[in-house]
């Protein structure tokens, strides 16, 4: 039986990452506080289950893609959140250089929900194939063939005449 | 920017969120959600029967029979699961057919047994949809409860106009749902569970039987939901939390591949039962007959069924 403890310990050891988490794959801090929310208060329901997981970011990545999709599905939000996602990639505070990163996170917006997923998984929350085929319900090589996929179908998008990075050579020539 | 696809350095140094900038575990926004968390009282488990009414228990299964196919598969050269996976390749990639399910679930809480038993029939062509179900034995618990609304509904999908006809309306009726709404429903894809079976584990040919009077060969796998690889995977973790559910049990899956590696049918049947407190349990069985496959052209609309906008302003996205 979980105690308070383990509870606590689960959410110290987990919280900043699941903040990461929320924020990538949301359009702003709020919405993201509340998928965090979400997402313990079902740890908190499963004590047990969560604080016993053999990997529990894992663990909690599950219950979060699943808070995420409930979320998409349960109002008609789905296409504001692609339209907001968009003016959210010009807006986000830039990281490296900015025209590559908002390039790249534009071109991701526009792939297939499951490629764009796998490749936020293993780039920006640091998964191994094994970890992300836990939570995408694949095998390991499945993982690794969707991941060359996906990141075939990123180089599309992201040479693409109408991708930033091609429209901002364009502006420069 | 590099045309060459980018290397995973780029696409890390696109990350929206840097870790340096997020509260810690430690700031007060995070402590005062730990205390609401832990503050908030957890709910009594609900009975088996309560959490698995008619069509849930039927999701609850499926789901449970897809996730079953996610055990890790080493590479495996045996003739019956290549068999099988090439059947159910051939299955998933159709761009047209016809999937009848027909399920029984028997729950039983505290000695009390309860059954509810039917067939949903779903006809696809890449474009439209119908779905036919017909829910024609109710749990006591449904009875009376609305229960005539799961008993012989026709529904049909087709350039955006939902048509119903079933339960306590013997006419049709047609609503014109909003695009995005449309997008949502067709997103669920019929074939999903038969790629899932390219990743089954094991395989064994048991036997052969009779479709339409054509001989199949039986396979059969068996997977035990107490496994470690299931019961520590963050997606099964998920789907149990979806469905506010721990389950402990087997599944067994039989498949029946035609003479033209064609898959015709899935059997699946297997015990579930509550894994935290054992106050319930639920026997399920569950057939899936794959016909007409790359085989239905159209999906015709009732005819003189004029579609109604009565939708309008409840279902629109907020932006427009």
């Amino acid at each position: 039986m979980a105690t308070h403890d383990d509870f606590r310990q689960l959410f110290e050891s987990t919280y900043p990452q699941l903040v990461a988490y929320a924020r990538r794959r949301t359009t702003n801090s709020a919405e993201a506080d509340d998928v965090v929310a979400e997402i313990y208060a079902t740890a908190w329901r499963r004590a047990d289950a969560a604080t016993s997981a053999d990997k529990p970011l894992a663990w909690l990545y599950g219950v979060g893609r699943n808070v995420l999709s409930n979320r998409r599905r349960s109002s008609e939000r789905h296409l504001r959140l692609v339209t907001e996602a968009t003016a959210a990639a010009v807006t986000r505070p830039p990281v490296a250089d900015p025209a590559e990163a908002l390039a790249i996170r534009a071109a991701l917006d526009t792939l297939p929900d499951d490629d764009a997923e796998l490749i936020r998984l293993i780039a920006w929350e640091g998964l191994s194939h094994a970890e992300a085929g836990d939570i995408l319900g694949c095998s390991t090589n499945a993982i690794g063939i969707r991941l060359h996929k996906a990141r075939q179908r990123l180089d599309t998008a992201l040479s693409s005449p109408n991708s930033p990075s091609q429209l901002n050579q364009a502006s420069n020539q | 920017m590099n045309e060459s696809t980018p290397n995973f350095d780029d696409v890390r140094a696109a990350d929206p969120v840097r870790l340096a900038d997020l509260p810690s575990a430690s700031s007060p926004a995070a402590q005062s959600l730990l205390s609401a968390t832990m503050a908030t009282q957890v709910a009594r488990p609900n009975r088996l029967r309560d959490r698995l009414p008619v069509l849930g228990a039927v999701a609850a299964a499926v789901a449970l029979v897809a996730t079953s196919f996610t055990l890790l598969a080493p590479s495996n050269t045996d003739t019956a699961l290549a068999s099988v996976k090439a059947a159910a390749q051939e299955a998933a990639v159709a761009d047209s057919g016809r999937i009848t399910t027909t399920f029984t679930i028997d729950g039983n809480v505290d000695g009390a047994t309860d059954t509810a038993a039917g067939e949903v029939e779903l006809l696809f062509n890449g474009e439209d949809l119908a779905i036919t179900l017909d829910v024609n034995d109710v749990p006591d618990d449904l009875q009376g409860e609305g229960a005539d609304l799961l008993e012989g509904v026709e529904t049909r999908l087709i350039d955006g106009v939902l048509y119903v006809r079933g339960g306590p309306s013997p006419d049709w009726i047609a609503l014109e749902l909003p695009q995005f709404f449309v997008d949502e429903i067709t997103k669920v894809d019929p074939r999903t569970l038969l790629q899932t079976i390219q990743t089954l584990v094991d395989a064994e040919e048991i036997g052969t039987d009779t479709i339409d009077g054509e001989t199949v060969t039986l396979y059969e796998s068996t997977v035990d939901l107490t496994d470690p690889s299931l019961s520590s995977s963050g997606w099964m973790a998920g789907l149990e939390s979806q469905l506010d559910l721990e389950t402990d049990g087997t599944i067994v899956v039989q498949m029946a591949v035609d003479g033209a590696d064609q898959l015709r049918r899935v059997d699946v049947t297997g015990d579930l039962t509550e894994a935290q407190n054992g106050e319930g349990s639920a026997t399920f069985s569950i057939s899936t007959v794959f016909t007409d496959l790359n085989n239905v052209d159209r999906i015709v609309a009732p005819e003189g069924v004029v579609p109604n906008s009565m939708l309008d302003g409840l279902l629109e996205d907020d932006d427009n």
